[in-house]
């Protein structure tokens, strides 16, 4: 994995920062040594970024299951490995939109109709849930596009930390950003003029 | 980038996901954490990982050693030493099996034959079959080996053979006092009886699909044309007949023979014992069948790209499906206990049995295949009995 770019910042939010990858190198370390409560830690720690960034690449309760459980288990089988020097987030969140993309490509491919899945989405009650206008707005970008507008927005990497975890030349990120954000605009303004 | 209203609007809103929590993601966590959980739980402590490292090391000093011992009257104890030092890492000697609740005993089939795995994690094996299946009290089973059809004891003594021309395949022994066993045999059905004796033909042209008992004398099963029968085998009466649109994979009666499931590889449908529809289920992609002992519901597997699923179906009513296990690799099987309180999934990529409980707690039991002894293989799940017994 290419290196990712520091957090920037001063001041106390750089100090929180700091002290919060402290926090979470010890978490790493506590977990590839056998500790499950550190481990745990670390999953209700990233369980919400990981499902909603797959959420928003798939559009499917049941698939962003499938997607960010199986980058959890990933995560397990490749913990000892793990440079707990990097950060965890950028890691788990790699492997996250990667294979949400690709599910996505195929799903696209098989025109698959899943109704276990759209009831499972149905029946999950969720207050105010990811499921508005907007949502429905990303439904019309590709799942590469939408991979890059939740990196972006939902999970607040900067586009040349984007760059780095999926492997592409900044100037595509930007290209795509700008792509998605004028695509959700040309949606969004019938409402907003 | 247009610098409009709508993109300022586009961009705040985006900037409103974080707080926001996606659909079913409460849920969701609960159930990957089990399942990430048991994947934590079975990778080796780190002092034995390195512990491995050291034991090949070892390994090789021992080859050394013990060459040196063959030559040499003080390499006896070196090596005497070194055996100690292994043996404090031995196996514990429990089972993997061990973790099967009481209440019955599972079948379980391999490319070394078949097993009756008892809770207490103790073995027996029953044959040389590639399929089994049990009697409905769980006094036999049925297997087949090559061109036999063999019937056994849970101990393994065989009470019955018989030899065919061609490979049988599918058995399916008859409910009630197991009064006949049917089987299938290059495109035919067979019915004989349950001491193994008037072995007759009952329906040519049949699809590959194991038939399911309604009683001990009425039977269904898939013609080859696509549609399911139900024949009284006694009087060869068909009760009904019914064309459908998606082949069935697999076919089985509720235990108080009033409604029969369907599965094909798109969904599922129930049937009264008329052969009316009752109920059908769209899901892409299903593979097994297990039925609950109540009837009340199902449990399928899905496989899709994510992997396979687990998911618990209604069969009274059209209510949503509940995944009970998700992100599974190749399942070999599933089977409800004779409780009805857990299934058992039989997953082959990760080498384990996986025991869904109450709560949908799923509990592994791992590394299955070394259960069986070299070069058995990954044992499937082929049967939990018995609740009659």
């Amino acid at each position: 994995m290419a290196a990712l770019p520091a957090a920037g910042g001063t001041g106390v939010a750089a100090r929180f920062a700091a002290g919060s990858r402290l926090r979470e190198r010890r978490l790493v370390r506590d977990a590839q040594r056998g500790s499950a409560e550190a481990f745990e830690v670390l999953f209700r720690r990233h369980w919400a970024g990981a499902y909603r960034a797959a959420w928003v690449v798939m559009r499917d309760a049941a698939a962003a299951e499938d997607v960010a459980q199986e980058a959890f288990i990933a995560a397990v089988r490749a913990l000892d490995r793990f440079d707990r020097r990097r950060p965890f987030a950028p890691w788990l969140h790699r492997i996250v939109v990667n294979r949400a993309i690709d599910a996505a490509r195929s799903r696209a491919l098989r025109r698959e109709v899943d109704t276990a899945a759209a009831e499972d989405a149905a029946a999950d009650p969720a207050p105010e849930p990811l499921s508005d206008e907007l949502t429905a707005a990303l439904a019309d970008l590709g799942p590469e596009h939408r991979a890059v507008v939740a990196l972006r927005y939902l999970l607040d990497y900067t586009p040349g930390e984007i760059a780095a975890l999926l492997d592409l030349p900044r100037g595509t990120v930007n290209s795509r950003l700008r792509r998605a954000l004028d695509r959700l605009a040309t949606m969004l303004g019938e409402e907003v003029r | 980038m247009r610098g409009d209203p709508a993109v300022r609007e586009a961009e705040r809103r985006l900037r409103r996901l974080p707080d926001r929590p996606a659909p079913g993601e409460a849920d969701a966590a609960d159930r990957a954490w089990r399942v990430v959980e048991a994947a934590y739980s079975e990778r080796p402590p780190r002092a034995a990982r390195r512990r491995a490292g050291w034991r090949l090391a070892l390994a090789a000093a021992i080859v050394a050693v013990g060459l040196a011992g063959a030559l040499t009257p003080a390499g006896a104890k070196v090596g005497e030493w070194i055996g100690d030092r292994l043996s404090t890492d031995s196996e514990t000697g429990v089972t993997a099996f061990a973790g099967l609740p009481k209440g019955g005993e599972v079948l379980a089939v391999s490319d070394g034959g078949a097993w009756v795995v008892y809770p207490d994690g103790a073995l027996h094996r029953v044959g040389s079959f590639s399929e089994a299946g049990w009697s409905p009290h769980g006094w036999h089973l049925v297997g087949v080996r090559e061109r036999r059809l063999e019937a056994v004891t849970p101990t393994g003594t065989v009470k019955w053979t018989r030899a065919r021309p061609r490979a049988p395949h599918q058995p399916a022994w008859s409910r009630g006092e197991g009064y006949r066993v049917a089987y299938l045999e290059e495109g035919t059905l067979r019915v004989v009886a349950g001491d193994g004796t008037d072995d007759r033909l009952v329906r040519r042209r049949v699809a590959r699909v194991t038939p399911a008992w309604r009683t001990g004398y009425v039977l269904t099963y898939t013609t080859a044309a696509g549609k399911i029968e139900t024949l009284n085998v006694d009087s060869r009466r068909r009760v009904w007949a019914r064309r459908v649109a998606d082949r069935p994979a697999a076919l089985a009666w509720t235990n108080d023979g009033e409604r029969l499931v369907a599965l094909s590889t798109s969904g599922l449908s129930v049937y009264d014992r008329r052969g009316r529809r009752i109920l059908s289920r769209r899901l892409s992609g299903t593979r097994a069948l297990a039925l609950h002992p109540s009837g009340l519901r199902a449990a399928v597997t899905v496989a899709g790209r994510g992997g396979t699923r687990v998911l618990a179906l209604p069969l009274t009513a059209a209510g949503p499906p509940r995944p009970l296990v998700t992100g599974l690799g190749r399942v070999d099987g599933i089977a409800w206990s004779p409780d009805g309180r857990r299934l058992l999934v039989a997953s082959r990529d990760t080498d384990q049995w996986l025991l869904i409980g109450p709560g949908r707690h799923v509990r592994p039991l791992s590394g299955v295949s070394g259960e069986l002894g070299a070069g058995a293989g990954f044992p499937r799940v082929a049967g939990w009995c018995c609740s009659g017994r």
